[in-house]
């Protein structure tokens, strides 16, 4: 009996043994109180059971004494070691996770804050405490609208104090809104309010968080001003675009419009050029008539001279009364003196039409003008054509400028002259009607066809053959009536004739 | 001395100036010369010379040119002149300012001349 109670013993000393051994290595480990308190009573079991063995291995009288000490000790460590495993491990782990909590809380960046159901302040994180500088608990049981975080703005405080009613009601509200830095800068902040409740649904607490937005929102303003700033720059672009292509319309329709000018002036360019033609080709005639003039003023000299003493002469002659009683001395004088005499006449036609007076204020008397016209024309009149003339009686005398007076009747006359291939008649009358002389020139010709009698004064028509008519007589003509203020008319038939009336004012001395 | 009206003819043509003469002598005493030049020269040694016509176109010196030569000295000398031209404006000027009294054309006309000469001498005291 003896032998197995120690045998037993034994076996629980070893198996403490090694308990305790296991424990203690783990204490190394892990250094936890209820470990140790566990391997102290493992110990004391041990030395319990060392007792033990020592007690009915030899003859020890005190070692009941030692071993019941030992039971005493032992259950209580057992005890206090089972409640530090087991309550004290779960209070530890309840403070490390409460520590942790905290640290979330307090380290993250955003602001977060708990109220109470009535939107008291009861916990704020510490960033937000050291944005506005808050100690601790200094905040702890205000409204948070009438915290230091809103006092910048009655608005701001508003908008809270609506939010925190809404989250009161169960809702979660999010709002933009703004709070103040314990350096006085106004920071945006991105705030929600969220409602919790309790298991029986009864508000307990409202959380607060709020982000600091104010980077984000600066760079939003940013990109909003960027964005502004490229709207007005295309703005202002297309506005220059605008004014550039209403600018360059215009220049455009300047351009155009200068074109019309171009074109205008062009087309003036062409009928100036036209003109000068004209102009041109009438001033080769009268230059042709300029030299014509000086050419017979000097022929009419040379001749006046010689004829000068020939009359000279036969006056002598006459005087010294040679012929007297020699019929045939007297008709020879008389040959001599209406030889000279026609000579005189046709050198003093002549002169009338080379006249190169610039006057328009000379006598010109319209019916020695047609007679001089007359005696020009006497060589191509002989023998083929009768005039006829039928003069008025009364003074036919009007003021301007005998030669151009002698060159228009000088063309008209010739013009009807031409006009009548073979034997004719020519017929002149002159009139007088309300101031106006009338003269009236008739021919029995070819006559002119009704659609080109519009077109006899127009510079170079002519119906002539090449080389015969310039076209410039009656054109020229046209021209020196006008400026003596009077006017040519036309009627004609085919192969009937042509009759031009020349309407000329009876104009008095200018006086200058 | 002679009391026929003493006249100046100048005329660069010879002829001219002998049918003249004959034309003219038995109603003037008909002095010629047949330049300018000369004609101022007999002018100015005869102070009884009381009308001058001269031919206008003439060498060296012409009609006109001649006249204001000779009315230089005697401003009241009534002249003319007598050409085979027809009227210039110069001739015109002439005798709108009164340095001829009359343009007469060759051929002459005797009776024309007689008559203007007589008018204008009858008309002048003297030279």
């Amino acid at each position: 009996m003896e032998n197995y109670i120690v045998t037993v013993n034994i076996l629980s000393a070893l198996i403490l043994s090694l308990s305790a051994v296991i424990v203690f290595v783990r204490l190394y480990r892990n250094r936890v109180q209820y470990k140790i308190l566990f391997g102290v009573a493992l110990l004391i079991l041990l030395a319990g059971s060392i007792i033990n063995i020592y007690q009915h291995t030899t003859v020890q009288e005190n070692a009941e004494e030692f071993e019941q000490i030992l039971s005493i000790l032992f259950l209580p460590i057992l005890i206090f070691a089972i409640y530090e495993s087991i309550i004290g491990e779960q209070l530890r782990n309840r403070i490390k996770s409460e520590q942790k909590f905290k640290g979330i809380f307090d380290q993250t960046f955003s602001f977060v804050g708990l109220l109470d159901g009535e939107g008291r302040l009861l916990e704020a994180n510490s960033t937000a405490c050291e944005f506005i500088g808050y100690r601790k608990d200094e905040y702890k049981g205000l409204l948070f609208p009438e915290t230091r975080w809103w006092k910048h703005s009655a608005e701001e405080r508003e908008k809270l104090t609506v939010a925190i009613e809404k989250a009161r009601l169960g809702k979660t509200v999010r709002f933009e809104t703004t709070n103040i830095d314990k350096d006085g800068n106004i920071r945006y902040i991105d705030l929600s309010l969220k409602p919790i409740h309790d298991s029986h649904d009864n508000l307990i607490y409202l959380i607060g968080e709020g982000r600091d937005i104010t980077e984000v929102k600066s760079t939003r303003l940013e990109l909003e001003k960027h964005k502004k700033n490229l709207e007005d720059i295309v703005d202002k672009r297309t506005t220059e675009l605008k004014t550039a292509n209403a600018e360059l319309q215009i220049i455009n329709d300047a351009l155009q419009e200068k074109n019309t000018i171009i074109n205008e002036q062009n087309s003036k360019l062409i009928s100036a050029l036209n003109d000068l033609k004209e102009t041109q080709a009438q001033l080769f005639q009268a230059e042709k008539m300029a030299s014509l003039g000086v050419l017979t003023a000097g022929v009419a000299h040379e001749i006046n001279n010689p004829l000068n003493y020939i009359i000279g002469a036969y006056e002598g002659l006459k005087l010294q009364g040679i012929h007297a009683g020699d019929e045939d001395v007297e008709t020879l004088l008389n040959a001599i003196k209406t030889g000279a005499d026609r000579v005189t006449g046709i050198v003093k036609s002549l002169n009338q039409f080379s006249r190169n007076t610039p006057s328009d204020n000379e006598e010109c008397n319209i019916h020695e003008i047609l007679n001089d016209s007359l005696v020009m024309l006497q060589s191509q009149l002989k023998n083929r054509i009768q005039v006829h003339k039928n003069y008025s009686n009364e003074t036919f005398i009007t003021f301007g400028n005998v030669g151009n007076i002698h060159q228009v009747f000088l063309n008209i006359l010739s013009n009807a002259e031409q006009a009548i291939e073979g034997a004719g008649e020519i017929a002149i009358k002159t009139s007088k009607k309300d101031n106006h002389l009338i003269i009236a020139i008739s021919d029995t010709g070819k006559g002119i066809e009704k659609d080109e009698l519009t077109k006899i004064t127009d510079p170079f028509y002519t119906t002539k053959d090449p080389g015969k008519g310039t076209g410039l007589g009656l054109s020229i003509a046209f021209g020196i009536i006008k400026d003596h203020g009077g006017s040519l008319e036309f009627e004609s038939e085919v192969n009937k004739g042509t009759t031009v009336t020349v309407i000329l004012p009876q104009k008095g001395i200018k006086h200058e | 001395m002679s009391n026929k009206p003493k006249i100046l003819y100048v005329d660069d043509e010879e002829i001219n100036i002998t049918v003249f003469q004959l034309t003219f002598s038995k109603v003037f005493e008909v002095l010629t010369a047949d330049s300018g030049a000369k004609g101022v020269e007999i002018f100015n040694s005869d102070p009884d010379i009381k009308f001058v016509i001269s031919d206008m176109r003439m060498p060296a010196m012409n009609g006109l040119e001649f006249i204001r030569k000779i009315k230089n000295v005697c401003e009241h000398i009534p002249c003319s002149i007598l050409s085979g031209y027809q009227q210039s404006p110069e001739i015109l000027s002439a005798l709108d300012n009164g340095e001829i009294v009359e343009y007469l054309m060759k051929p002459f006309n005797k009776g024309a001349i007689e008559e203007l000469i007589l008018k204008h001498v009858n008309g002048v005291a003297g030279n």
